[in-house]
Parts: C-alpha cells; structure tokens; sequence
C-alpha cells in the first residue's frame, strides 16, 4: 500500500506551525513546472534555475499570506510570473543603459542558446522554437507558456493573471497566429533572427 | 457558423476550452469549411512543434540550497512596512517643515522686536535731541516705533 502524499494545503499548515522541513516538498512538487515556466519565458536556462531559487524563497516569505481558497499553484505562479517580469525588466534595462553608453549588445547575454550540445539537430529546434517565443509579447507568451507547457485551463491562467477569459483567448489565439508565421518565416530564412515584437 | 466566427474561436477550440454547443457549432463548421480544417490542421502542426520544446529540469542540489536559506518560520514580507515608511517619513517632513517654519517665525519675532526697540531708543535719543537721525532711517528700522 502506498503512503498518500500530503496535500498543499496540509504540507503549508505545517510550514507555518514551525515544520520548515515539509517546505522542500513543495520545492520537489513544483521546481520543475516553475523552472519551465521561467525558461519558456527568459530564453535563458542558466538564469531560469537562479530565478526558481528566488521565487521559492518568495513563496515561503509569502506563505502566511496564502489563502486556502484559492489555488496553491495560482499563488505561487504569480509570483513567478511577477519575478520573471521584473527580470525581464531588469534586463531591457540593461539593454537600454548599454545602447545610451555606445557598448556592444551582441556582448549582453539576453539569449542564451539552449544546452543540448549532445544533440545538434535538437538544439537547433530548441533554439527556434525558443527564439519564436522570445518574439511575442510578454501577455501572450505568458498565456501561451501557461497553457501550451503548463496545461493550465484558462480559468487557471485566470487566476494567475487576473485577465479575463476572452483577454486569455485572444491572447492565446495571436500568439499561435504570430508563431505560425515567426516559423514560417524562420523555415525560409534559415538562421536568421526575428524579431516581431512590435505588431 | 462563417469562417470568420469559427476562425476566432478555432483556438479555444483546439485548446478545449469551448463549452459542448459551441464546439459542435465548430465541428460543424469544418465538417464543410476545408479552408478551416487546414488552419486547425496548421494550428496543430504548430502545437506539436512547440511541445517538442525540451526544458532544462531542477539541478541537483536546487532543493538544499533553497532549504539553507530557510532556517526560520515564514514572517511574511511585511506588506505594511513599505506604507508605513512613507507615513513616518512623510510625517517627518511635515514635522520638520513645521519647526523649520516656527525656527524662522521666532527669528523674525525677535528680529522684528529688536529693531522695534533699536528704532525706539534711536527716536527717544533724537527726541532728546542726542542725536540727528532721519524719519525714513527710523522707518527703515522699525515703523511701528517710530509711529509711536
């Protein structure tokens, strides 16, 4: 018979009584759909790990304020959303600092190619499919990500987000539309960089 | 159902998120639209790429390093404290600003009584005669004296 593994809400409860320990379930549990929600949305698997470490640690700040009617993984996938965005931020930041100083974007990390050296043919698709992502907007990759890699239902992006559900389906909708045609256009220009940002 | 209806609604559709009688106003809909059928065949063609996409997965060791850092029980991040900073320093300012203004007022009482009494003794000497001194000096120094 196998043991029953505790629920969220019970593995919190413990947490906040003072069982620190029972927090490292919730790291096993959700670690890697937040690393993949953060790569999906970063382009960046190196700072993916480094960012999950930090929402983790927001999570726990943040668990007495969790309420028990609510999603737990709504909770903690607004802070990574919210985490992940001021990265982001941070980084166009950068970007923008470096253009005013004169220095060479090319040496900004802002992309990093995905590790998978053992298998060129894959990375070349990973590198892609990253770089189309890359591509949308920062709402409808969001959506995308949360739906397409997370399998969220739309009332789950709901609640993460806090858009309406016919905001999540357009956003889904171009985004779907908009990649369509990034790889579209990729397949007949091989190698080159698209950048389709503004519509 | 035209296409335009059903195009907007193709993607909820594929991601199942219409409710029954929306989606059978779909099928329909494709059951004698080929133009749609392709664009839900390309919209699949495109989901099946994505899905190919391959993450990195939790390094080792990402749950202790998370753990290190966690030695107490969660306090919260003190949501208030922000607000409360601004209160005090906005009270502060505002304190500051008061006492600064009292600090200049008080000067300027004392400023202001001592030329009154300076203009006094100035018109009370010419009066006397002591000393020759012109009304708009008086004046100059302190207007309510020199009325007086």
């Amino acid at each position: 018979m196998t043991e029953q593994l505790p629920k969220d809400d019970e593995i919190i409860t413990a947490v906040l009584e003072g069982n620190t320990r029972e927090f490292e379930i919730l790291i096993h549990r959700y670690s890697g759909k937040i690393i993949k929600f953060i790569a999906g949305m970063t382009a960046d698997r190196d700072e993916a790990q480094s960012i999950a470490q930090d929402v983790f640690l927001k999570i726990y700040q943040n668990l007495p304020y969790y309420e028990k009617q609510d999603h737990f993984s709504a909770f903690i996938f607004k802070i990574a959303k919210n985490m992940t965005l001021n990265w982001l931020q941070r980084q166009k930041r950068t970007v923008f600092f470096s253009r005013l100083l004169g220095r060479d974007l090319n040496q900004i990390p802002l992309e990093r190619a995905p590790s998978r050296a053992g298998d060129p043919e894959a990375a070349e698709r990973d590198e892609k499919i990253t770089r189309s992502l890359r591509s949308l907007p920062e709402e409808q990759r969001i959506a995308l990500i949360l739906k397409v890699y997370l399998e969220f239902s739309y009332k789950q992006i709901r609640e993460i987000s806090g858009w309406s559900i016919p905001k999540i389906e357009t956003l889904i909708s171009r985004a779907k539309s908009r990649l369509k045609k990034n790889i579209a256009l990729q397949d007949k220009i091989p190698g080159m960089v698209i950048e389709a940002r503004q519509e | 159902m035209n296409c335009k209806k059903a195009r907007a609604r193709l993607s909820a559709y594929q991601d199942g998120e219409l409710a029954p009688r929306q989606a059978q106003g779909i099928v329909r809909h494709l059951e004698r639209c080929a133009a749609c059928q392709s664009e839900l065949a390309a919209m699949n063609r495109l989901l099946a790429g994505l899905r190919r996409l391959t993450f990195p997965v939790p390094p080792p060791g990402l749950a202790s390093r998370i753990m290190s850092g966690l030695r107490t029980r969660p306090q919260g991040t003190h949501r208030l404290l922000p607000s409360l900073a601004y209160a005090l320093a906005l009270l502060a300012i505002f304190i500051g600003g008061f006492l600064l203004e009292m600090s200049v007022d008080g000067q300027r009482d004392v400023a202001a009584q001592s030329a009154s009494t300076f203009s006094a003794v100035l018109a009370e000497s010419r009066n006397l005669g002591l000393l020759a001194v012109h009304d708009s000096t008086l004046e100059m120094i302190g207007g309510d004296a020199h009325e007086k």
